[in-house]
C-alpha cells in the first residue's frame, strides 16, 4: 500500500472512525458520498493534508473526484506534491 | 476556453461492454420492472400525462439503448430526450427551447476568456429574465416551457462553466452528447423541480459499474419515487386541512405533519429523475436519504435534498471557507455556514421566478432560513467540538439516544417547515396558539404517535450498498424490492383486489385522482370567473405542459356577466346579449335571463318554475337549448309543446348565494312563479366568504340587516385593511387604546369570515323560504356539484333546508356511477356537457312530479338527440 494512502487511511480511522474494523475502509470505499466525509471532516482532514504533505489545497480540490476515495486523495497528494 | 469534442472517447469502460447473452436476462428483468412501473403510472395516473408520456418514450428507448455499443449510447440520450421534448411541448414549442439552449451553451464554448464568456452571458440572461417577467413579449414560449427551460439551466449553467473551469487532467473531457445530455435530460421535462445535477459527476459517474447494477438500482429509485408519490396523494388527500380550520392541539398536529410530509412529492419526484437516468448509465447518487430520520440540524441538511446541498458546497460553503480562513477556522466555518443559507434563501426565490414567475421574498422564507442556518451554525461549532461518531457500516441494533435525538429533530423541521408555508408570521403565531387546547383524545394521539415514532427511529435504518447485493437475503435484493413495492401498488389500482381489504376501493379510487383537495379546491375557486388570466393555469401548465386550459376559454363571460364589487348582488347578467361561448351560442334577454323573451305578467292557465342558481343553471358550456331549464321546460310540456309550464332560467355564473337571494327577490319574484328552485352547491360558504371579504373591504353596502348583524356578532372590521397586524382582539383593543393603529390579521381574518360565512348561508335559505312563501309560490332547495372526480362533501344543506321548512332535491349523488369524463364540456372543465344537462332535467323532472302531482299530467319529451 502507498504510503500517503496508509498515513490518510490511518488519520481517517483514528479521527473519524474510532473503533471500526479497518478493513472495512478500503482504497475504494465511498468517503464523501456515504457520510464518512462530511463537510466538517473533509475540511479537517483537507488540514491534515496541507499539514502533513506541505501542500497546499484550494476550494476547487473539494470535490467527491479528488477526495471521493482513498485513492483519489493519494492521487491528489502526489499531483500537488509533483507541482511544487 | 474550453473545446468540445465532437464523440465520447474511444477507451471503453470495461463494465460496460455488451456481452450480450450475459446481459439479455437482467436486461429483461429491469425491462419487466419498468412495464410494472409505466402500468403503476397509468393506473394512479401519476402526476402528469406529460410524466407518462416522457417516461413511455424512455421506457420504450431503454433496451435498444442498453444493446447499443457504449459510444452510440449517449447520443441515442440525447435523441430520445429531444424527442420527448417534442412530444411533451409539441415542435413549435421544442424548436425555440433547443435554440435557446443551444446559445446559452454556444457561449460557454466560444474562444474567449471566461470573463468575456461570462460578459456575453449576462445579457443573454438578461434577455431571458425580461421575457419570463414579461417585460418583454414572452408569449412565444407557454409558461410550462419557460419553467422547464429555466429548470434546466438555471443551475446547471453555472455548474457547467465552473467545472470547465476548474477541470484537471483527469476529469473527462465535455463532449456534445455529454453537455447535451447534461442540460436537455428528458426527466426535466415533466419535473422542473429537479434543476440541479452536478456537472463533475454526471460525466464521471457514467457506466462506472457494472451495467445491470445501475439499471437495477436506477429502477428500484423509480420505484421508490412512485411509492412516495402515492404516499404524497393519501396525505394530500387525507390528512391536509386548512389551518384556519384548527382549534386544538390535535389539529395543530395534523396541520403541521401533514405539512412537512406534503414534501414526499418533491423527494418523490427527484428519486424517479434520478433513477431514470439510472436506466440510460448514470450512476447519479441518491438525491435524498431517509431525510425525516435525520437525528440532528446538520444531518438533516446531509440528508435532504442533496444535490442542492452539494451545489452549496462546492460554489459557495468550500470557497467561503477558503476565503475567510486565514482569520482562523471558527469564524470560516460559522462565515461559510451562513453564507450556505443566505445563498440558499436568495436561490429559492431565484429558482421561483424561473419556474412560477415573481420573487417570493417573504418573512416567512427569510425567518426558515435564517433559523434553519442558525440550528446548523450551533450544530457545526457543537459537531466540530465534540465530534462526531461516523461508521462504515451501521449498528444494527435499536439505540434510545438515537431514537430521541431523530424524534426531536423530525418535530422541530415539522414546526419549522408549517411556519414557512404559512401566508404570515402571524398566521403561523395563531395557528401555534390554538395547540393551547387539548383533550384526552388529542393527548392519547399524541403519545400514540411518540411511541411509534421513537419506535421506528431508534432503528438504524439505511440501505446497503448495491455492489453487495449479492451477499444480501433475496428478499432484500432491489429487483425483488422494486418488483414487490411496484406490483403491490398495481394490485391495490384493481377494483377487486382492493375491495378485499377495509376501505380498500374507497382508498384506492381516491389515490386514482388527479384532482385538488377540497382545501385547494377552494382556495383555486377564488376568483374563479372574476380573475379570467386564470393564475390557476399557470400552475397546470408547470406540471402538466400538455394540457393547458385554452387561453380565452372563461373570457367571453364579461361580455355577458355584470360585476360589481360595493353591492349585493355582486354579480347579475347584462340584457340583450347574443355571443358565442366555447363554441355554443349564449343568448340573454331583456330581462338579463339566459332564456327565451318572457312577459312579466304570467300568461293564464300557465304554470311557472323559477330556477335560481350560478353556472350549472346558467348552463356553462352548453347551447341555449341544452341547459337542463330548457330541457325540463320541452320535458313538462311533451312532444305537443303545450307551453302550460314555463321554467325561467335565472342562473348567473359563479353568483354566491347572497347574490341569488337578491336576484330572486329583484328578478324572479317579479315574474310570479309558482314554485322557485334555488340551486346550491358545495362552495356556498367559500363564496360567501369571498365576497363578504370584498365588500367589507371596500365598506359596501349589505344590502340585508340581519346579514349585517352576522358580521357584526363576529366582530369582522368594515373598511380597507390597514395598521400593524396584532392577534388577539384583546391585544389589538390595548394598543388601539394607546393610539397604536392595528388591524385583525389576515389570519383571524379568515376564520372570523368562515364561522359567519357558514351562519350567513344559513340565514339565506331561511329568507329566501320567507320571501318566496310570502309571495304566495313554494319554495325549493336543489343540490348539485360540477363532475369533479372528488364530489367534496356539504351534507349540512339539507339540515340547513329542513332547519328553514324546506323540501330538498339532493342531486349530489347524480353523477357517482356516471362516466364522469364523458359528461364533462372538455377535460380541463368540470361543467356537465349537454348530456349532462340531460341527467340532470331528467332526475329534476321526476323529483318535481313526485312532489307536484299536478305536472305530472305532462307527458315527458324523449331526451334531445
Amino acid at each position: 500500500m502507498d504510503s500517503v494512502t496508509s498515513t490518510v487511511k490511518q488519520y481517517i480511522l483514528t479521527t473519524f472512525l474510532q473503533g471500526e474494523d479497518p478493513s472495512a475502509l478500503t482504497e475504494t470505499t465511498p468517503l464523501m458520498t456515504s457520510g464518512i466525509l462530511d463537510s466538517l471532516a473533509t475540511l479537517d482532514l483537507v488540514s491534515f493534508l496541507e499539514r502533513e504533505y506541505a501542500i497546499e489545497l484550494d476550494a476547487g480540490d473539494v470535490d467527491a473526484s479528488r477526495l471521493g476515495t482513498l485513492a483519489d486523495i493519494t492521487k491528489l497528494v502526489h499531483g500537488k506534491r509533483a507541482a511544487r | 476556453m474550453e473545446a468540445v469534442a465532437l464523440r465520447e472517447p474511444s477507451v471503453e469502460v470495461p463494465s460496460a461492454r455488451i456481452d450480450r447473452r450475459a446481459q439479455v436476462p437482467p436486461l429483461l428483468a429491469v425491462a419487466g420492472q419498468l412495464v410494472l412501473a409505466i402500468a403503476v403510472i397509468y393506473a394512479f395516473r401519476l402526476e402528469s400525462r406529460t410524466f407518462f408520456n416522457v417516461a413511455l418514450v424512455l421506457a420504450g428507448g431503454f433496451v435498444g439503448h442498453a444493446l447499443l455499443p457504449l459510444q452510440a449510447r449517449m447520443p441515442f440520450f440525447v435523441a430520445l430526450s429531444a424527442g420527448a421534448m417534442v412530444v411533451a411541448f409539441g415542435v413549435v414549442q421544442a424548436l425555440p427551447m433547443l435554440g435557446i439552449g443551444l446559445t446559452l451553451i454556444g457561449i460557454v464554448h466560444l474562444p474567449l476568456s471566461l470573463r468575456w464568456r461570462l460578459a456575453l452571458l449576462l445579457p443573454v440572461a438578461a434577455l431571458l429574465v425580461g421575457f419570463r417577467s414579461t417585460r418583454l413579449p414572452g408569449d412565444w414560449l407557454s409558461t410550462g416551457a419557460w419553467a422547464v427551460l429555466g429548470s434546466m439551466f438555471m443551475f446547471r449553467l453555472p455548474l457547467y462553466v465552473h467545472a470547465l473551469s476548474t477541470r484537471s487532467a483527469d476529469d473527462p473531457a465535455p463532449t456534445v452528447a455529454s453537455t447535451l445530455a447534461y442540460f436537455f435530460m428528458a426527466p426535466n421535462l415533466c419535473f422542473p423541480l429537479f434543476p440541479v445535477v452536478d456537472y463533475r459527476t454526471f460525466r464521471r459517474q457514467y457506466y462506472d459499474a457494472p451495467a445491470s447494477e445501475i439499471y437495477q438500482t436506477g429502477l428500484l429509485w423509480v420505484a421508490r419515487g412512485l411509492i412516495q408519490l402515492l404516499l404524497y396523494r393519501v396525505v394530500y388527500y387525507y390528512f391536509v386541512i386548512d389551518p384556519a380550520t384548527a382549534t386544538d392541539v390535535g389539529d395543530v398536529l395534523q396541520v403541521v405533519l401533514s405539512t412537512y410530509l406534503l414534501y414526499l412529492r418533491v423527494s418523490g419526484t427527484f428519486h424517479i429523475a434520478v433513477g431514470l437516468l439510472g436506466l440510460f448509465g448514470w450512476r447519479l447518487p441518491e438525491t435524498h436519504h431517509l431525510y425525516f430520520l435525520a437525528t440532528s440540524f446538520n444531518d438533516y441538511w446531509r440528508r435532504i435534498n442533496i444535490y442542492w446541498k452539494d451545489f452549496m458546497m462546492k460554489l459557495v460553503y468550500y470557497p467561503s471557507f477558503f476565503l475567510l480562513r486565514s482569520r482562523g477556522n471558527t469564524v470560516a466555518l460559522v462565515g461559510a455556514t451562513v453564507a450556505v443559507f443566505f445563498a440558499t434563501w436568495l436561490l429559492h426565490s431565484y429558482q421561483w421566478f424561473w419556474l412560477r414567475r415573481g420573487v417570493p421574498l417573504t418573512l416567512p422564507d427569510a425567518l426558515f432560513w435564517a433559523t434553519l442556518g442558525g440550528l446548523v451554525v450551533w450544530n457545526a461549532l457543537r459537531e466540530s467540538r465534540r465530534g462526531r461518531r461516523r461508521a462504515v457500516a451501521l449498528q444494527a441494533s435499536w439505540s434510545w439516544p438515537r431514537a430521541w435525538r431523530t424524534v426531536a429533530t423530525f418535530s422541530s423541521i415539522a414546526l419549522l417547515w408549517s411556519m414557512w408555508s404559512a401566508e404570515s408570521i402571524t398566521d403561523w403565531l395563531v395557528l401555534v396558539s390554538a395547540a393551547g387546547s387539548a383533550d384526552a383524545a388529542d393527548l392519547f394521539t399524541i403519545g400514540l404517535l411518540l411511541a411509534a415514532g421513537l419506535g421506528v427511529a431508534g432503528w438504524p435504518w439505511g440501505h446497503r450498498p448495491i455492489a453487495h447485493a449479492a451477499a444480501l437475503p433475496w428478499y432484500s435484493r432491489p429487483a425483488v424490492r422494486s418488483t414487490g413495492m411496484l406490483s403491490a401498488a398495481l394490485l391495490l389500482s384493481l377494483p377487486p383486489v382492493a375491495g378485499t381489504l377495509p376501505r380498500g376501493e374507497e382508498v384506492a379510487a381516491k389515490l386514482k385522482r388527479t384532482t385538488l383537495n377540497a382545501r385547494d379546491e377552494a382556495l383555486r375557486n377564488k376568483g374563479y370567473y372574476e380573475k379570467l388570466d386564470a393564475p390557476g393555469r399557470l400552475e397546470n401548465a408547470l406540471w402538466d405542459p400538455g394540457s393547458i386550459m385554452p387561453e380565452r376559454w372563461y373570457v367571453p363571460s364579461i361580455d355577458y356577466l355584470r360585476v360589481a364589487e360595493d353591492r349585493i348582488p355582486m354579480r347579475s347578467m347584462r340584457p340583450d346579449v347574443q355571443l358565442t361561448q366555447m363554441g355554443y351560442p349564449v343568448s340573454i334577454n331583456r330581462w338579463g335571463m339566459r332564456d327565451h323573451e318572457r312577459t312579466r305578467e304570467k300568461p293564464a292557465g300557465v304554470e311557472r318554475i323559477a330556477i335560481v342558481g350560478a353556472s350549472q343553471v346558467f348552463g356553462l358550456g352548453v347551447a341555449d337549448d341544452a341547459t337542463f331549464v330548457r330541457q325540463l321546460e320541452q320535458r313538462l310540456n311533451g312532444p305537443a309543446r303545450s307551453d302550460r309550464v314555463e321554467v325561467l332560467n335565472f342562473g348567473v355564473s359563479r353568483s354566491s348565494i347572497l347574490d341569488r337571494l337578491a336576484t330572486t327577490e329583484d328578478l324572479a319574484l317579479t315574474f310570479s312563479p309558482n314554485v322557485v328552485i334555488l340551486f346550491v352547491n358545495w362552495r356556498e360558504p367559500v363564496w360567501v366568504q369571498q365576497d363578504l371579504r370584498k365588500l367589507l373591504a371596500r365598506h359596501s353596502d349589505l344590502r340585508f340587516d340581519e346579514l349585517r348583524a352576522i358580521l357584526a356578532r363576529h366582530e369582522l372590521p368594515h373598511g380597507p385593511a390597514a395598521g400593524l397586524p396584532v392577534p388577539f382582539a384583546l391585544l389589538r383593543r390595548q394598543l388601539a387604546g394607546l393610539g397604536v393603529p392595528v388591524r385583525m390579521p389576515e389570519y383571524e381574518l379568515r376564520i372570523r369570515l368562515r364561522d359567519a360565512s357558514t351562519e350567513a348561508v344559513r340565514w339565506a335559505v331561511t329568507r329566501f323560504a320567507e320571501r318566496v312563501r310570502a309571495a304566495g309560490a313554494v319554495p325549493v332547495i336543489a343540490s348539485l356539484d360540477v363532475l369533479a372526480d372528488v364530489p367534496p362533501a356539504y351534507p349540512e344543506i339539507v339540515e340547513i333546508g329542513s332547519a328553514a321548512g324546506v323540501d330538498v332535491i339532493d342531486l349530489f349523488h347524480l353523477f357517482d356511477d356516471a362516466d364522469r369524463p364523458a359528461l364533462r364540456i372538455a377535460p380541463w372543465d368540470d361543467h356537465p356537457n349537454a348530456a349532462g344537462h340531460a341527467m340532470i332535467a331528467d332526475r329534476l323532472l321526476r323529483e318535481l312530479v313526485a312532489r307536484r302531482p299536478s305536472l305530472g299530467s305532462a307527458r315527458a319529451a324523449p331526451p334531445p338527440q
